[in-house]
């Protein structure tokens, strides 16, 4: 499953896939293995590497985190978003920042390289462009110049390419 | 004294200057955009009006809509903060013509002062230093290239109208002057509106160091010492401090006279700020700012003058009620701008909405905010929402007291330059007071705060996997199930 999950103000995203005490992640794009072991009520102890954390789940939104060299804190949670959808490989392409559609580079049906720049997102004086993540085709465009768009938001639609035997590349 | 203002600012700026407005008995307006409209400074001001759409240019930036809010309201004065019309000539002149006062410098010596290559004649003509250069505007590529084979390369191209670092380009060889010159002009052109150009020698590891001035009515020029703002990133200021460390009594002797004569020279009056580059003991003028600063805190920290009052008093043709001999510099200051930017991604903004905020307290901490728990963060305006400001006896321990500060401070919702803030404050060469304005490209900081950042990522990873392994924990309603992760496209 795919969350993304915000500690204390920063949003990570997470995949992540559990066996028994063991669970698979993959934080940011970097990958981690992380082993849990109950304690008892809500806390566990979690070793990620050569790294034990105390997680004690005081809340629905709330953990404290403790452990060498974190130093005890309490970290305010919320998990944003679940599943694929959180994802800009599915074709489906949320902005980085909110902000205002500042420019549309491509139509509906272009074929587009990956890192081309499709749109330039303004936020706060900044203009921020978003590439492509893969090459494909443009399949739809919700947005137009001057839209208010939030980080949930899809701007673009894109369809990866497809090669001559219909497989996608 | 004015018997009501307006603000014509948004954010953290509008919020104090409304703070003193109240503390002096005058009545304050303030005017906001749609997406302001639950701003704290529309909510605190003794009155507020909605002046336009949520970009720039329908509200803040619209002359008309605020003259026309200062007519309706019986405001006497306009007080424009920093930014927006702040430095607007024209704006002077318009609020004049409607016998509303300008809190500010009268427009001929904004435009006197305001202006970087008339500002630069005119500390040439007074004595003041600047680095060798252009005498005025460049008339073309050509002349730039002469100009800097006499001054030697590398140099600095630097747009008229400029400022945040736009139309800025460093010139370190003559095969680069025309194509460099060429995306200068275009660049400021299209910023700007005005294309003209002016050449300095490049300064390398200079310091930024600023003088505080006032001016009033009567011509009287005092000055209310230096800050340093050397740490910046992409020409924009992060921390701010006062005094500057760099300087001895000698030569904080030699700037504030400097300042001074020019202000002296140019029949300014308001407050102002001349800016300096000091690099291996000389400093040399770079630029006016013809109006408040966002980090004046610190100046007001270290000298127990508050900068807003005087500003008023000065646009009432009050006199000041002290001279430079009564204005003393008391301990040290620190201020560190908190921003709505992910340092950790190209200082991307990253606006969004104030969960939980609850600002550092303690004996000597200053928090000058415009935020508010339920409100959003707009994305149309500045990233700038908060400044912590701490004083103490000696820089060390107001350096101490702003790390204990900064870890106080609660601020849930969006991501924000804390934890940069928190990298520089344990900075060996920062602590030291060793600083250039390349500080962040050349110190250890970017990679400290990268390491922290591992760190949040390990704990990220253990709180999900706990989540994940106690459904009830909090990620149940998220149905999390044991599978392996989706392969997604593109791997």
């Amino acid at each position: 499953v795919r969350i993304t999950l915000e500690v204390a103000g920063r949003r990570h995203e997470i995949d992540l896939a559990r066996t028994d005490a063991r669970v698979d992640l993959e934080v940011d794009g970097q990958p981690l293995q992380a082993k849990v072991r109950p304690l008892g009520g809500t806390r566990y102890e979690v070793t990620i590497g050569t790294r034990r954390l105390d997680v004690d789940v005081v809340a629905s939104d709330r953990a404290i985190i403790s452990g060498r060299p974190t130093p005890f804190q309490v970290a305010a949670f919320l998990p944003v978003g679940v599943d694929g959808a959180a994802s800009a490989s599915d074709g489906r392409i949320r902005p980085p920042m909110p902000g205002a559609i500042a420019k549309v580079l491509v139509a509906e049906g272009d074929s587009v390289e990956k890192g081309r720049p499709i749109l330039v997102l303004e936020a706060m004086k900044m203009q921020n462009e978003i590439t492509a993540p893969f090459s494909g085709v443009i399949s739809k465009i919700p947005v137009k110049v001057g839209d208010a768009v939030k980080l949930t938001d899809v701007v673009i639609e894109m369809a990866p390419k497809e090669d001559s035997n219909g497989r996608k590349a | 004294m004015f018997s009501k203002v307006l603000v014509a600012n948004r954010g953290e700026i509008a919020v104090r200057v409304i703070r003193s407005l109240a503390e002096m008995g005058v009545r304050s307006v303030a005017v906001h955009s749609e997406a302001d409209a639950g701003a704290l400074h529309a909510r605190i001001a003794d009155e507020a009006v909605a002046i336009g759409g949520s970009t720039p240019k329908e509200s803040y930036l619209n002359q008309a809509r605020i003259l026309e809010a200062a007519e309706e309201t019986g405001a006497e004065a306009i007080h424009p903060g920093y930014g927006f019309l702040s430095e607007n000539a024209a704006f002077a002149e318009a609020c004049a013509k409607k016998k509303i006062v300008f809190i500010g410098p009268t427009p001929k010596a904004m435009t006197l002062l305001g202006e970087k290559v008339a500002a630069r004649a005119l500390a040439i003509k007074t004595g003041v230093p600047v680095a060798q250069g252009s005498p005025g505007a460049l008339k073309d590529a050509k002349e730039a290239a002469e100009i800097a084979r006499s001054v030697g390369y590398p140099v600095m191209l630097k747009a008229a109208a400029g400022g945040g670092g736009m139309g800025m380009r460093i010139v370190h060889k003559a095969s680069e002057m025309e194509s460099l010159f060429e995306s200068a002009r275009d660049q400021s052109e299209k910023a700007f509106g005005n294309g003209a150009l002016f050449l300095e020698k490049y300064l390398d590891h200079p310091r930024h160091v600023e003088v505080q001035i006032l001016a009033d009515a009567d011509g009287q020029v005092v000055h209310l010492f230096e800050r340093d703002c050397s740490v910046q990133r992409r020409h924009q200021k992060l921390v701010e401090e006062a005094p500057s460390p760099a300087l001895d009594a000698q030569s904080r002797d030699a700037l504030t006279k400097a300042a001074v004569s020019l202000a002296a020279a140019g029949g300014y009056r308001n407050a102002g700020t001349m800016e300096f580059l000091l690099q291996d003991g000389k400093f040399y003028f770079n630029e006016m700012n013809t109006r408040l600063q966002v980090e004046h805190p610190v100046t007001e920290m270290v000298t127990g003058i508050d900068l807003v009052q005087a500003q008023l008093r000065i646009a009432a043709k009050e006199p000041l009620g002290f001279a430079q001999k009564d204005v003393t510099l008391r301990g040290h200051a620190i201020e560190c701008r908190i921003n709505a930017e992910d340092p950790l991604r190209g200082f991307l903004p990253t606006p969004g909405p104030v969960r939980t905020w609850r600002p550092p307290e303690g004996p000597w901490v200053r928090v000058d905010s415009g935020l508010r728990e339920g409100w959003s963060v707009p994305t149309f305006y500045d990233n700038l929402v908060a400044k912590v400001i701490t004083w103490a006896p000696e820089r060390r321990a107001a350096i101490q007291r702003m790390r204990h500060a900064l870890d106080d401070m609660t601020l849930e919702g969006f991501v924000t330059n804390r934890a940069l803030h928190q990298a520089i404050l344990e900075d060996p060469g920062f602590v030291e007071g060793q600083v250039t304005t390349r500080f962040l490209e050349t110190s250890g900081v970017m990679t400290a705060l990268e390491t922290k950042a591992v760190e949040r990522r390990t704990e990220a990873a253990a709180l999900a996997a706990v989540l994940a392994f106690s459904p009830q924990g909090g990620l149940g309603s998220l149905a999390v199930r044991s599978r392996t992760p989706a392969r997604r496209m593109g791997k």
